[in-house]
């Protein structure tokens, strides 16, 4: 069954059960229920509890209810325990008055009592798998969140930025082609014309721009990334003023000590 | 000086600053096509100035030739780059690239000249890794002797054509081997990939639906089709016209799907597209009605359409090495700009 459809049943039944409790409840102060009243009514009253109880177990059963491997098992221990309560609420209101005697209250109890412990007890089963599994899921995410594969792939990506450069020592070219160079002979043209260029007026006044798009010069008509920069800006102005005032310090530190 | 460098599948261009307000470009067809060699053919290829290179009795002649020899002799033209990056099928493609790349590089005037290196973006639809590619060519401009900077295609786009929009938009490169795109909101990037899918994905369908050789298909695209004509059911521009209008729509689906996955700024994007596939007449109408049927998840405020002539230093297929060189020159003045007194104290503390 779909987790959304047992869902759907488990909440369905639950307040099927709901209901049923309340409605026997209203019942018994309806009818002024005490020892001496009349059995039907008493049958009414607890029979309605009865199975409104097992309903509202059933429904938190289906809704917590486990995937496989525990699932199987726990489906089991639910069903048996909705017939064993269910079972006890239907002999109760087939003996209560005319057979109401030991043993039969015994066994009627006993099999009420079995079905709602392995009810209650398979709803807290399944409830601490629930938790326990869930916290792992936490943890899981939580380990994931503190290193992503996007920070391999940028930490990656930085490595090889700088494969080229001289301060690296790994995954470099030694710059030479692996073809033998020498045994292509140039052709007369390859050798001795110039490459023909074609020239194009063209005042690239991009350049400009692109500096002042860069160094964040460039007025933006959206209110939220505005204030942000000035923000990020003042946060800046006042790293710098900060750097300076420690750089200024450093000097005088340096120039006490060589004045001692 | 700084350089702007565009590897591409099927060019491979420079572009540094020229004379005054000038820029210039150097360009070569990135493809080559073996020959069998002799006196006579070398001595006619002397003479034609054909530029090409021997190797035991085999003569590979380079760039633009390789095509029209291609055509005269129906031979397969070689091709060192397949979808965006060095082809793993053509032994001889590293020292053909390295070749073609010093050709149009040139030597550096100064020493760490810098040079910004056009790169493929990740591709979305293909296993196939662009950082053996980046960093091969990367090797090879350094070799020459050149500062080298990679960057987006896409991006390159971007600072070519969007200035306007203070570097907002979205750049499109639609190549011969792949297709880059790159969001960029004020000169930074917001997402950036690419479709293994360009002009060279367009030929190959149309070749095989009409039988018509890869070669020739080229030829056609790039000489005798445009999309607001009438051609004939069967025609190799008809196909030319289906399957660029299958290659907008991968592209804007695409695009649509990548925007969904980020919270692009509230603002106008507007859009550039450029590469030699996007050359083709009425390309841009096409692309701008596939656009405005699309429904992004982006205020897209316009196509830009202000490039159309060869003559012009903003043709699509210049765009990208402009691009590069704007880059380049930018990260010049940047170093250029003498050091601020903070940074001077910080060095006389260091010191």
């Amino acid at each position: 069954m779909e987790s959304k459809l047992r869902y759907y049943f488990g909440s369905m039944v639950f307040l099927s059960g709901l209901i049923l409790s309340i409605g026997a409840i209203a019942f018994a102060i309806m009818v002024h229920l005490r020892r001496t009243s009349d059995p039907s009514e008493i049958i009414t009253t607890y029979g309605l509890l009865g199975v409104g109880l097992s309903f509202i177990l059933l429904g938190i059963n289906l809704m917590i209810s486990q995937r496989r491997p525990y699932g199987i098992y726990s489906n089991w221990v639910m069903i048996f325990g909705f017939v064993f309560s269910i079972l006890g609420v239907w002999s109760f209101a087939r003996t209560y008055g005319s057979n109401w005697v030991y043993p039969t209250v015994a066994y009627v109890s006993f099999a009420y009592a079995a079905g709602i412990c392995l009810l209650s007890g398979n709803a807290f089963g399944n409830a601490v798998i629930k938790l326990i599994e869930e916290r792992s899921v936490q943890l899981r995410e939580m380990a994931a969140g503190l290193y992503t594969a996007e920070d391999i792939e940028r930490e990656v990506e930085e490595t090889l930025n700088k494969s080229l450069s001289d301060g690296s020592r790994f995954s470099v070219f030694n710059l030479d082609i692996k073809e033998d160079e020498a045994v292509f002979v140039h052709g007369k043209t390859l050798k001795e014309s110039p490459q023909d260029r074609v020239e194009m007026t063209d005042s690239i006044s991009e350049v400009e721009s692109l500096q002042s798009a860069i160094n964040g010069k460039v007025k933006v008509n959206d209110y939220a990334i505005d204030l942000t920069t000035k923000m990020l800006s003042a946060t800046m102005k006042q790293h710098t003023e900060e750097q300076n005032k420690k750089m200024s310090n450093k000097l005088k530190m340096k120039l006490s000590s060589i004045r001692r | 000086m700084a350089k702007g460098l565009d590897v591409g599948t099927m060019n491979i261009i420079c572009a540094e600053k020229g004379k005054g307000d000038s820029i210039s470009f150097a360009q070569q067809r990135n493809a080559f096509l073996k020959m069998e060699a002799g006196d006579l053919a070398q001595n006619m290829l002397d003479s034609a100035k054909i530029l090409y290179t021997q190797k035991d009795d085999t003569i590979n002649v380079l760039g633009e030739d390789a095509f029209k020899f291609s055509n005269v002799f129906n031979k397969p033209i070689r091709r060192p780059m397949k979808q965006g990056i060095i082809s793993p099928e053509e032994k001889e493609s590293i020292p053909m690239i390295k070749l073609i790349i010093e050709r149009v590089l040139g030597k550096p005037e100064k020493e760490s000249e810098i040079v910004y290196i056009s790169v493929p973006a990740s591709p979305v639809d293909s296993k196939v890794n662009v950082l053996y590619h980046s960093k091969t060519v990367e090797a090879l401009a350094k070799r020459a002797g050149y500062q080298t900077n990679l960057i987006d295609e896409g991006l390159a786009v971007v600072f070519s054509e969007l200035g306007d929009s203070n570097f907002t938009g979205i750049g499109i490169s639609v190549g011969a081997g792949m297709t880059n795109i790159t969001v960029a909101y004020l000169a930074t990037p917001i997402v950036s990939f690419s479709i293994a899918r360009g002009g060279d994905w367009i030929d190959e369908q149309v070749s095989s639906a009409t039988g018509v050789p890869n070669e020739r298909v080229t030829a056609i695209k790039e000489t005798d089709f445009s999309f607001n004509s009438e051609y004939e059911i069967g025609s190799v521009q008809g196909a030319l016209a289906l399957y660029y209008d299958a290659l907008i729509t991968y592209i804007i689906a695409n695009l649509k799907k990548k925007l969904l996955e980020v919270a692009p700024p509230d603002v106008e994007f507007p859009i550039a597209i450029a590469g030699g596939s996007s050359r083709a007449k009425g390309f841009l109408d096409v692309f701008e009605k596939r656009i405005s049927e699309a429904n992004l998840p982006i205020n897209v405020s316009k196509v830009k359409k202000n490039r159309s002539s060869t003559a012009d230093s903003k043709d699509p297929i210049y765009s990208i090495a402009r691009g590069g060189l704007i880059a380049a020159l930018t990260r010049e003045d940047a170093e250029a700009v003498p050091a601020t007194p903070e940074e001077k104290t910080k060095k006389a503390v260091t010191a």
